[in-house]
């Protein structure tokens, strides 16, 4: 009894069903049910399982063999198909399809592995330019308001008029707010410049701390800017002069775990301090914000700002305009841009000498523009932000179109192998078809399969980005989270994306292997599978052209950035910028500056010693330069610089002489460059002999006396190559002209100096007469290098994604190869039993592919051409583009190409013919 | 027992007149048909589903595949528009028989027919 299973003895009977051939599953179910039913009822009467199922299962078997052909007799075409037979309902076919999917895979490693791993490579770095991007576009969008927040830039009334900048006279807040009800508040924002913080402790011992980033603004700054508060309250903290917030980083490091609210900062150089106290400790702002500061403190405390409320004109102060929450942003600009001009001829024009007439006719009028505070990092509107580096949305377009290509490469190798296997599955889907599977459910099959294998490939896609991320963020300078794909957004977004690509990919393997006719598809006879070329078929030949085209682009492209940037940063500046000492904050010293010049020059290994109020690139002092008889400014940029400068840095001199060859007399002096000379306004019929300009003057900065040309630099790049190279000024440090407050002391120092004791020497004599401020110091080659930081990280970056790309590219093409090739080993086998030579097989094979890429070199040579004259109009200095360029990419292409063939095809030519002959 | 010549004769009409009052499936058919001869109709499974199965394919009956609750698969059976009109003509043929036999057997003496000598 015991021993007795209703359910296995129905299975049983059921299998025993099975081979009437006679019966349909939809039969034998329906006889199933049946038996279930007799057995219930007989359950019911009292009978035990096992005599219930001998009854039932005999009377049904009564008479059955005799009927077995009337179920034959009747056609099935009125028939529904059993409901769990075949579905279109994917879920439902699951099991069948990971059953289809894991025999592939199992019975085509190589290929499987191919697609899969190209098609996660692919996607992982989506994933990653995906959390780039985003992180890229989210800059300020932390602040309640920040969809108000607009930043107030004006026409770049310091170079003639043309283009923006981002920063405002403090008289431009107070209007606006005062005659625009469409502003909510206004704030403005101000680099404290010498930042140099002394924190007294109880037993009188000072700690000097030299603070960057510090800022000064308007008590309106927190109704602007969203800050969490630690201690303190945002209504009063900057409300009186000589107030200051402070990070809680800022507070650690000062006052450890003490708490600051109260407490009292010094704030100045040595002597000349004042105190400050602190009325706030916040959050500081997260790493997606335009600016950041550890302090800020109230602006009233600058006597200055005070004095020159009103004016419009002293444009270091970066005003931000929080607007009423129902006010139309285009229409108010459009009331900005009709107003502003009037305000422009009282407080702007004047200044420059541009009367009103003349400004009506000029079209670069002045205007105030705002910008989006979501949009200053991107510096769409190209006016840049004063307080720290901005991204650029061209290397947004520029990453995501990257990875729009990788993605479309790991595509193509998709539909080309799934295609090109196809004679392997050929006779899968004639079975299919015979047995009745509609054309439908076939390409529902394979659409499936299609879909399974991009999530597999997701799944090992963020594996990918797991392990690369942190070099990823290395790379690009940024702090991209692994965590951040799994917001909830991020996952519909993924998982989309993921169906998406196995739908595209899929979908033209499911209708190229469906199409076929199942009794050809038995003998293997379709058109698409007997092609004997490796020229596989057209739309085949096509996507192999189109990935290479890409990879081909991507090559070129790459090698061109990399020139681009080597150029920057190897060209000849105009100066000597290796093995160049820069000791910063040298006006701390105050009158021993000279002191320390001196024994920094008596230190072994220092070739000459230089001073000046500025260093390059970052030499922004600006300023009006007029020529005696003309009645016209030009802006000419200047450095203050002692007697021994222009020689440690090695400008070279073109005309006339040094400082130095002055003795005392010499302050109103003035060296200039090539560019100067161009530029500056001179009157009309002025003898220019061959020692024009030496010994001409103008007049600078609105100062009473006029300079005297001593000398004429060759051009040099003060700035960047970005930039056209401007007029430029050096005068000398006994001039009248205003000096900043930063000094530099820039030492040159022989190629073979030991840096480390060197630098330590330095740093003692810097302490000896400091009393421990700060020692600070750079080198100039290093400074330069930074401002290339951010087109060497993109080069970088591209080129990684290029090299996935032409990785993908090879794959693909190593998988095809290797079909192709399978395909043909008989054809080999007995080109080789006729004598063709193994090379000769080799030639023969690749020749079809070969031809391919040379159609794709000659598609992407203009496209790359193009886009790469279009970045490079970035550069006021940029290379020519060798055309040489593209046929080396071309060739390097041909050589990847030819190097998978060649692996592949030997093999193949060096087989025993006899076994090749045995394959098929 | 009646006949298996008979049997096969009214399998169409019995199930057709068996749809007509509802959808059913082979089990309960034959169920209902036991019941209502007072168990003296008994068909064999055999027999019905072949029937059915051609009813089907002649397009007078059509049937569904339902779930049941314990997981077994049902199929269910309904009479067509045909399958109706099909009823209407097989009861006319059994009720022209039907009243053929009666007359008949009226003028008949009624033991003759009641068939109780033979017992």
């Amino acid at each position: 009894m015991s021993d007795f299973n209703l359910e296995n003895e129905i299975q049983n009977w059921k299998q025993k069903l099975n081979k009437y051939t006679q019966l349909e599953p939809g039969d034998i179910s329906e006889l199933e049910n049946h038996l279930y039913d007799s057995i219930d009822a007989l359950l019911e009467e009292g009978l035990d399982e096992k005599a219930a199922f001998q009854k039932a299962s005999k009377e049904i078997e009564k008479g059955f063999e005799d009927t077995l052909e009337e179920y034959r007799f009747t056609s099935v075409s009125h028939e529904p198909k059993s409901k769990w037979f075949s579905s279109w309902w994917i879920p439902q076919l699951l099991p069948n399809i990971l059953k289809i999917f894991l025999r592939n895979f199992k019975r085509q490693p190589g290929y499987s592995f191919i697609n899969i791993s190209g098609l996660a490579i692919g996607m992982a770095s989506c994933l990653i330019i995906f959390l780039f991007v985003q992180n890229e576009l989210s800059y300020d969008t932390f602040h309640e308001h920040s969809d108000r927040i607009y930043r107030v830039d004006q026409t770049l009334i310091w170079s003639d008029f043309n283009g923006y900048f981002s920063s405002t006279g403090p008289g431009v807040a107070p209007t606006l707010q005062a005659d625009f009800p469409e502003i909510e508040t206004t704030v403005r924002l101000q680099s404290v410049v010498d930042g140099l913080v002394t924190i007294v402790s109880d037993q009188g011992e000072a700690q000097y701390f030299v603070e960057p980033r510090f800022l000064s603004a308007d008590s309106t700054f927190f109704d602007v800017f969203s800050m969490e508060f630690i201690e303190g309250n945002p209504e009063s903290a900057l409300s009186l002069p000589y107030s200051v917030v402070i990070t809680n980083d800022t507070r650690e490091k000062y006052f450890e775990n003490e708490p600051g609210l109260g407490k009292s900062i010094l704030l100045g150089n040595p002597g000349e301090e004042v105190s400050y106290q602190i009325t706030g400790v916040v959050e500081k702002f997260p790493e997606n914000s335009h600016f950041t500061f550890d302090l800020l403190s109230s602006l009233t405390s600058n006597p200055n700002v005070k004095k020159r409320e009103n004016t419009w004109v002293w444009t270091t102060f970066v005003t931000y305009v929080l607007l009423n929450e129902n006010v139309y942003f285009p229409s108010f600009q459009e009331k900005l841009n009709a107003s502003i001009p009037a305000y422009a001829e009282a407080k702007i024009y004047p200044v420059f000498g541009i009367d009103e007439q003349s400004a009506k006719g000029n079209p670069k009028n002045y205007e105030l523009f705002l910008t989006p505070v979501t949009d200053i990092y991107l510096n769409i509107n190209d006016s840049g932000n004063r307080f720290s580096a901005v991204g650029d949305i061209f290397y947004v377009y520029v990453f995501s179109s990257i990875v729009l290509l990788i993605i479309v490469l790991a595509s193509i190798n998709f539909m080309n192998l799934a295609s090109a296997r196809s004679v392997h599955r050929a006779k899968e889907v004639g079975i299919r078809k015979t047995l009745g599977s509609s054309k439908s459910s076939l390409i529902g099959q394979f659409l499936s399969e299609a879909m399974l294998f991009s999530f597999v490939a997701l799944i090992l896609s963020l594996f990918l980005v797991y392990m690369s991320i942190d070099p990823f963020n290395q790379i690009a300078a940024k702090n991209l989270m692994f965590s951040e794909l799994f917001t909830v957004y991020n996952l519909l977004y993924i998982i989309g994306f993921t169906i998406l690509i196995g739908f595209l990919a899929g979908l033209y393997p499911a209708f190229f292997l469906t199409s076929f006719n199942p009794i050809e598809a038995f003998k293997g006879k379709t058109a698409a599978l007997t092609n004997n070329k490796l020229s596989f078929n057209g739309l085949r030949d096509s996507l192999v052209v189109l990935q290479f085209a890409i990879s081909i682009m991507l090559i070129s492209c790459s090698v061109i950035i990399y020139q681009q940037i080597d150029y920057l940063q190897n060209e000849n500046l105009g100066f000597d910028k290796e093995n160049v000492l820069i000791v910063k904050n040298v006006m701390k010293l105050g009158d021993q500056s000279e002191t320390f010049k001196q024994l920094i020059e008596s230190e072994s290994g220092v070739l000459s010693v230089g001073k000046s109020n500025a260093v390059p690139p970052y030499i922004y002092n600006e300023d009006f330069a007029r020529v005696y008889g003309s009645d016209k400014d030009i802006p000419l940029n200047s450095l203050i610089v002692d007697s021994d400068y222009i020689s440690t840095l090695n400008f070279e001199l073109i005309k006339g002489q040094e400082f130095s060859d002055y003795s005392e007399a010499n302050s109103n002096y003035v060296i200039i460059n090539e560019t100067a000379i161009d530029q500056l306004p001179w009157p009309e019929g002025l003898d220019r002999g061959p020692d024009f300009p030496l010994g001409e003057t103008f007049y600078y900065s609105g100062l009473d006396d006029p300079f005297e040309i001593i000398g004429v630099v060759k051009d040099f790049n003060l700035i960047s190559l970005h930039s056209e190279i401007g007029p430029m000024a050096f005068f000398h440090e006994n001039s009248e002209v205003f000096k900043g407050p930063n000094h530099f002391l820039s030492a040159r120092i022989s190629p073979n100096t030991n840096i480390t004791p060197f630098l330590s020497s330095v740093e003692e004599k810097w302490n000896s007469m400091t009393n421990g401020l700060p020692f600070e110091f750079t080198f100039l080659d290093d400074q330069l290098y930074i401002q290339y930081q951010a087109e060497q990280r993109i080069a970088k970056v591209v080129s990684i994604f290029t090299g996935l790309a032409i990785f993908i590219a090879i794959l693909g093409l190593l998988g095809l190869i290797s079909f192709a090739i399978e395909k043909r080993t008989k054809e080999i086998g007995i080109r080789k039993v006729m004598g063709a030579s193994a090379s000769g097989i080799v030639f023969l094979l690749s020749k079809d592919t070969l031809r391919l890429i040379l159609v794709s070199i000659i598609i992407s040579t203009p496209v790359s051409w193009m886009l790469m004259k279009d970045w490079l109009e970035n550069f006021s200095f940029k290379i020519q583009i060798n055309p040489i360029i593209f046929l080396i990419s071309g060739i390097s292409a041909i050589v990847l190409a030819w190097i998978v063939l060649c692996f592949q095809t030997v093999k193949a030519a060096s087989q025993n013919p006899v076994k090749s002959l045995k394959s098929e | 027992m009646i006949s298996r010549e008979l049997k096969a004769a009214s399998t169409k009409p019995m199930i057709l007149s068996i749809l007509a009052r509802g959808e059913s499936y082979g089990y309960q058919i034959l169920q209902d048909i036991l019941e209502l001869s007072d168990g003296h109709w008994e068909w064999s499974e055999a027999m019905l589903y072949p029937v059915l199965k051609r009813l089907s394919s002649e397009g007078l009956v059509q049937s569904r595949w339902e779930v049941q609750e314990n997981g077994r698969k049902r199929k269910y059976y309904t009479l067509t528009q045909e399958g109706i009109l099909a009823l209407q003509t097989e009861r006319a043929h059994w009720l022209t028989m039907h009243s053929t036999l009666n007359s008949l057997w009226s003028n008949l003496d009624e033991s003759l027919i009641k068939g109780k000598s033979h017992v």
